[in-house]
């Protein structure tokens, strides 16, 4: 407080005790009312002062203060404008590299897992492929192959004993003929006895007729002869031919006996290759029911492959997300770099929206908890 | 003979996914990391179809399917955008290329086999 003001109180005593005076003459009441007012006014006046020294000590303090306050302000200004260069120049990048670290070492590791999942598929199909090739299909057409050679070979079989069979009846009706012959040999027989005693009586009649007959009797002689040769023959040729036909009868006999062991041999050929054929039915029968077993479970396989194909692709997705972070790092880089002036955040955020390429990235920006990815959608132009 | 079907992509794991689907149902495939190496890989080389992603460095996949679209050989060699984008600005901007197709990631082995067997050159 300026000296004027704080002597006001006391000039303003003074005259007020003169003023009272000059009312109140050299009464005692007067005097006492000057006095009063002379007093009021040195109070005052004392208590102006000592005011007026506080405020002064209090404007001082103030103004003390303010000076420490404004060079602590320019204190945390330069505070915080380091601590963002250091977020700029040292944190930032640092969380950047991490990122991207991140993203690399989880794509090498997806990328080998998805290379050797790409190894167990293979194998599957090949083993898939295998087993379908020898069990449904090349041994199950071996074996229809190796039954129709059976069947062809018995058919074989069976041709040779029917032609067997017929030259053994050729031979039967061979058999038959040696009987006529034999009839035959026994016609001569009878023919030369007959002519023997032909001659005979002829020789008889020659006799009687003495010397005229003598000729005769030679040539009766000689028909005799002939006669008893042509019995001889005859006789030899029933010999050969009974000779012939008991070889005939007994071969036929043993045809016959190797016949019926030809048709039992056959017979149980037939069996055995029917018995053979029936197990490779049924073995062929559990093959292919192995084989549509591994080739349900080969669909199976192939329905988990498909589906695990959609889950690798979510690192894709993850790495677009933490490259669309990474960018806005970077951008935020760029910007401190340049000072700290106004950031407007909601531009910021804007900007960064407009980078997300997933509905997903747009529904968490957006508040909403995140979701999972949304089904494939093909459209074609 | 199998068919051969170009994969570019900046993400080797879903380039593997791809050749897993893709080779599972016969064709054989070729890998290029972005749309210029897809560019390298396609010189002197016939594919019968092509499958690209759309954010890729180096060389984007619109980018890719313009430049391929300039190339006399290649000029019909259909293409399968396969991208995480759904927007349909960025549809109309495939389709403006050139491309035959756009399918969204995560893609299932079986729907992107219908968009290969009815696209795939003869």
């Amino acid at each position: 407080m300026s000296a004027p003001t704080t002597w006001t109180p006391l000039g303003l005593g003074l005259a007020g005790a003169a003023w009272s005076l000059g009312q109140g003459g050299s009464t005692a009441g007067g005097i006492g009312g000057a006095l009063l007012l002379a007093l009021a006014g040195a109070a005052g006046a004392w208590y102006g002062r000592q005011h007026s020294r506080l405020l002064q000590e209090r404007l001082a303090a103030a103004l003390a203060a303010g000076a420490r306050g404004e060079a602590e302000e320019r204190q945390r200004q330069a505070g915080l404008t380091a601590q963002v260069h250091s977020i700029e120049g040292h944190i930032l990048p640092i969380w950047r590299k991490q990122l991207t670290l991140v993203g690399e070492q989880t794509e090498t590791a997806i990328a080998a897992l998805s290379s050797r999942f790409a190894g167990i598929v293979d194998g599957l199909e090949a083993s898939a492929r295998a087993s379908d090739a020898s069990v449904g299909g090349n041994l199950l057409q071996t074996l229809e192959h190796s039954r129709r050679e059976l069947d062809a070979l018995l058919a074989t079989l069976a041709g040779l004993l029917a032609n067997k069979r017929r030259m053994l009846e050729e031979i039967g009706r061979l058999a038959a003929f040696t009987d006529e012959l034999d009839a035959m040999a026994q016609g001569v027989g009878r023919i030369a006895g007959q002519t023997n005693l032909l001659a005979l009586n002829a020789a008889i009649e020659a006799a009687r007729a003495g010397d005229a007959g003598r000729g005769f009797a030679v040539v009766a002689d000689a028909v005799r002869e002939l006669s008893n040769e042509s019995a001889g023959t005859g006789r030899r040729i029933a010999d050969k031919v009974q000779l012939v036909n008991e070889a005939i009868h007994g071969a036929l006999q043993a045809a016959d006996q190797g016949a019926l062991a030809d048709e039992q041999a056959l017979g149980q050929a037939q069996h055995s290759v029917a018995g053979i054929l029936e197990g490779f039915q049924r073995v062929t029968g559990d093959l292919a029911d192995t084989a549509n077993t591994l080739r349900r479970q080969h669909q199976g396989i192939q329905q988990e492959v498909a589906e695990s194909l959609v889950s690798l692709q979510f690192q894709d997705r993850i790495g677009q997300m933490l490259g669309h972070v990474r960018q806005d790092m970077e951008r935020l880089e760029r910007h401190l770099a340049t000072g700290p002036d106004h950031l407007d955040a909601q531009d910021w955020l804007d900007n960064l929206a407009s980078t997300y390429t997933t509905a997903e990235q747009h529904a968490v920006h957006g508040g909403k908890s995140s979701q999972a990815p949304a089904d494939s959608d093909i459209t074609f132009f | 003979m199998a068919k051969t079907i170009l994969i570019v992509d900046d993400s080797a794991s879903l380039r593997q996914v791809v050749s897993i689907a893709l080779k599972g149902a016969g064709y054989e495939t070729l890998e290029a990391c972005d749309g210029q190496d897809g560019l390298n890989k396609l010189k002197g080389q016939k594919v019968h179809l092509i499958i690209s992603d759309v954010n890729m460095p180096v060389m984007d996949g619109i980018t890719f399917v313009t430049e391929l679209k300039k190339l006399p050989e290649h000029r019909f060699t259909p293409v399968i955008m396969l991208t995480t984008e759904a927007g349909d600005s960025m549809k109309q901007r495939g389709q403006a290329a050139g491309a035959k197709a756009w399918v969204v990631k995560p893609f299932q082995p079986a729907q992107m086999l219908t968009a290969v067997t009815k696209l795939v050159m003869p």
